[in-house]
């Protein structure tokens, strides 16, 4: 079958600047970071979305590498997609998106759920004295992160963090996370309802 | 007499990597810096000895400690680590000494301004904010 041309054009007027789907490497996961910052900052002239874009993508690629080992069930998923995180970065004229998906065990869901619709809920300053609540209660997770990283990727993007679980098997789900980061400078600290 | 562990501290001193900062901690001098970017697989290896090592110094006696935070960026595992860190600077006031942090930001950078509001106000530490110009 010849290449469909239009969905070659799709890609193109989508604009996609990353797409990965496969395991990920602490080195990987950095040499991701430093592609996409240099095509940030080669597409995106604004010095503040720049830094706004930077922060957002490294606290979804890094949250997507610490939730990577936690699916372990090979005989109902796959080795390769079990193991697989999604990155995906896309550039509009008005916005970035960037989603990443990931299996999670269906024990977690209501947890993530809780917390997501949580942050959903709070606008700027509540999310400011949230974030603040976190970093003074002196908890680390067992693999030493801060448990900040939705929290600082609502703040830093002032819009709804977008999600939804698939369920696979008894035990686990499909979980994808989306976020959009404006190309639209707003000076004013208040959070924007974004629907899609 | 006890023997004069101010002058035995040791400077500690860590080169940056892709996802490290620049670290100078000159107890001689009074002085800390942090410079870079800080975004580490495992935050709390990178940031313990250091936290160690200030316990030490505000332990000692030491009269003053000058912290230059001079970082570009830090993710959110990073932030807790730096909390802990000022936290523990914060026991100089607590012993009567004197403390300096100077929290640099890049200009127009109202997150990183607004990230050392937060430190200072959590930790009631008194900062100089100094914006860089480019």
């Amino acid at each position: 079958m010849l290449p469909n041309l239009r969905s070659y054009k799709n890609i193109y007027d989508n604009n996609i600047i990353l797409m990965h789907k496969g395991e990920l490497t602490f080195d990987l996961v950095t040499s991701l970071i430093e592609t996409l910052e240099g095509r940030i900052n080669a597409i995106e002239p604004e010095r503040k979305v720049q830094r706004v874009f930077y922060s957002v993508v490294t606290e979804c690629i890094q949250n997507l590498y610490y939730h990577m080992d936690e699916v372990r069930d090979e005989d109902v998923i796959s080795t390769y997609d079990s193991r697989s995180g999604l990155i995906l970065v896309m550039a509009r004229k008005r916005f970035f998106r960037v989603l990443t998906g990931n299996f999670i065990p269906n024990y977690r869901i209501p947890g993530l759920q809780n917390s997501l619709d949580k942050i959903n809920s709070m606008d700027y300053d509540e999310l400011r004295d949230y974030y603040k609540e976190i970093l003074s209660d002196g908890k680390y997770s067992e693999k030493g992160t801060a448990g900040l990283g939705f929290v600082e990727i609502a703040k830093k993007t002032k819009s709804q963090l977008q999600y939804s679980f698939q369920q696979i098997t008894d035990e686990y789900s499909y979980f994808t996370f989306q976020v959009r980061i404006s190309r639209v400078l707003n000076t004013t600290k208040t959070k924007q309802r974004v629907m899609t | 007499m006890e023997i004069d562990s101010i002058t035995a501290m040791e400077s500690y001193l860590l080169e940056p990597t892709r996802v490290s900062p620049q670290i100078r901690f000159l107890p001689d001098e009074g002085l800390l810096e942090l410079r870079g970017r800080s975004s580490p697989e495992h935050p709390l290896q990178l940031y313990q000895p250091l936290i160690e090592r200030l316990d030490e110094y505000v332990s000692n006696g030491s009269q003053q400690l000058i912290i230059n935070f001079e970082l570009d960026y830090f993710n959110t595992s990073s932030s807790k680590c730096i909390y802990e860190l000022l936290r523990k600077a914060g026991q100089m006031y607590a012993l009567g000494k004197t403390l300096t942090v100077n929290w640099y930001y890049e200009e127009d950078d109202e997150d990183m301004m607004e990230q050392g509001e937060d430190f200072a106000d959590l930790l009631d530490i008194e900062f100089n904010f100094k914006e860089l110009d480019d």
